[in-house]
């Protein structure tokens, strides 16, 4: 009986044997996350920093014929930044901040310059629109030309949060001598 | 009278004999004793959900700051080595397809029962997709000693991240192969 019960402890640690040498474990545990983005639509202006210093976020100046600034220029246009001294700055990052589906920058215009509409003679040449942390724009979104200020817009079907460079041209060629002033508004909405 | 003492001096001494090797007999039995301790191996964690609630695009957000999230509890007596991995499973927005980078959501180990120092030590590590050693057992971790990490999570908001809600999940594995 003695012997017998001996036997059956020697199979049993067999099998306990053979049972942790099969068990090779895997164990898992999972979290859930969850974050809520809130909705953002912002838009402000801040100078080049690589620009002239002159002037600020809040005023585009005009003070400079573009045949003064550049040798064979055209004395019925001015620009902002000066189209040679200048060249290679912008005038105005627009900061733009929209994370909602669409979103739309749009530039309205008013005052006038000697008599004229505003409207009538600023124009604008927009970088195109660059992801904070990219070195390139968003295709599409660049001016190819000089563009009127009043009724510029562009639409992008995507959340965008980066920069928006302008730069401005003013047709003074039927202007007279004088100070004027009048106003760029830009407006950002989200749907 | 005489002869009656020398019997019962010699019955004393009889009885003393008899109890003497009375005391030297006692007995043995073998019993046997046996005991299965049953193999363990687990991990638990002790609060699931890691809701960070509302992140502005850009900006960043830790739970557990200063002290802890949670704590991941880890158990094995195979006597063999174990590792912990962590991964994400898409951290996604739930509106439209829109992934947050696996990068942005990261784990700190603040403290640590182990026996062995959490893999990237006690700093902020960048989750992937792909399982990412959290853990190496050493020494008494593999002899049932209770493992416990206290995690911190932080989850960086994308600046141009869509606004809406976003839901994934972090799978901690604990397994015995590398």
């Amino acid at each position: 009986m003695i012997k017998y019960v001996k036997i059956m402890m020697l199979i049993g640690l067999g099998l306990t044997l053979a049972y942790a040498q099969a068990f090779a474990g895997t164990s898992t545990a999972t979290a859930t996350v969850t974050a809520t983005v809130p909705s953002v639509t912002t838009v402000s202006l801040a100078r080049d920093t690589g620009s002239a210093t002159r002037g600020s976020a809040s005023t585009i100046i005009f003070d400079k014929l573009d045949s003064q600034d550049t040798p064979g220029g055209d004395a019925g246009l001015m620009y902002a930044p000066y189209r040679t001294t200048e060249n290679g700055k912008n005038w105005h990052f627009a900061k733009v901040a929209a994370n909602g589906s669409t979103l739309t920058l749009a530039l309205t215009v008013s005052g006038t310059v000697g008599g004229q509409p505003l409207s009538n003679l600023l124009k604008v040449y927009c970088g195109g629109f660059y992801l904070t942390g990219s070195t390139t724009f968003i295709s599409g979104t660049n001016s190819a030309d000089w563009e009127f200020a009043s009724g510029w817009q562009r639409t992008l079907t995507q959340a965008f949060i980066g920069t928006v460079p302008f730069n401005y041209q003013l047709n003074v060629s039927a202007v007279g001598a004088g100070s004027y002033s009048g106003s760029v508004t830009f407006t950002l909405t989200t749907t | 009278m005489k002869k009656l003492t020398y019997f019962a001096g010699a019955l004393l001494v009889c009885f003393l004999l008899y109890a003497q090797a009375e005391a030297l007999d006692y007995k043995t039995d073998d019993i046997s004793a046996s005991v299965e301790v049953l193999p363990t191996f687990g991990i638990s964690l002790d609060n699931l959900n890691l809701y960070f609630g509302l992140i502005q695009p850009g900006s960043t957000k830790i739970l557990g700051e200063g002290t802890f999230f949670n704590q991941i509890h880890c158990r094995s007596n195979s006597g063999r080595p174990w590792f912990l991995k962590a991964q994400v499973v898409s951290l996604s927005l739930m509106e439209k397809p829109y992934k947050v980078p696996a990068g942005n959501l990261k784990w700190k180990v603040t403290q640590c029962t182990g026996s062995a120092q959490p893999a990237g030590g006690y700093d902020f590590q960048s989750l992937t997709e792909e399982p990412l050693l959290m853990y190496a057992s050493q020494g008494d971790d593999d002899f049932g000693k209770d493992v416990v990490l206290s995690m911190q999570y932080s989850l960086q908001s994308p600046s141009d991240a869509p606004a809406g809600t976003y839901s994934g999940q972090i799978v901690f594995t604990m397994a015995e192969s590398p």
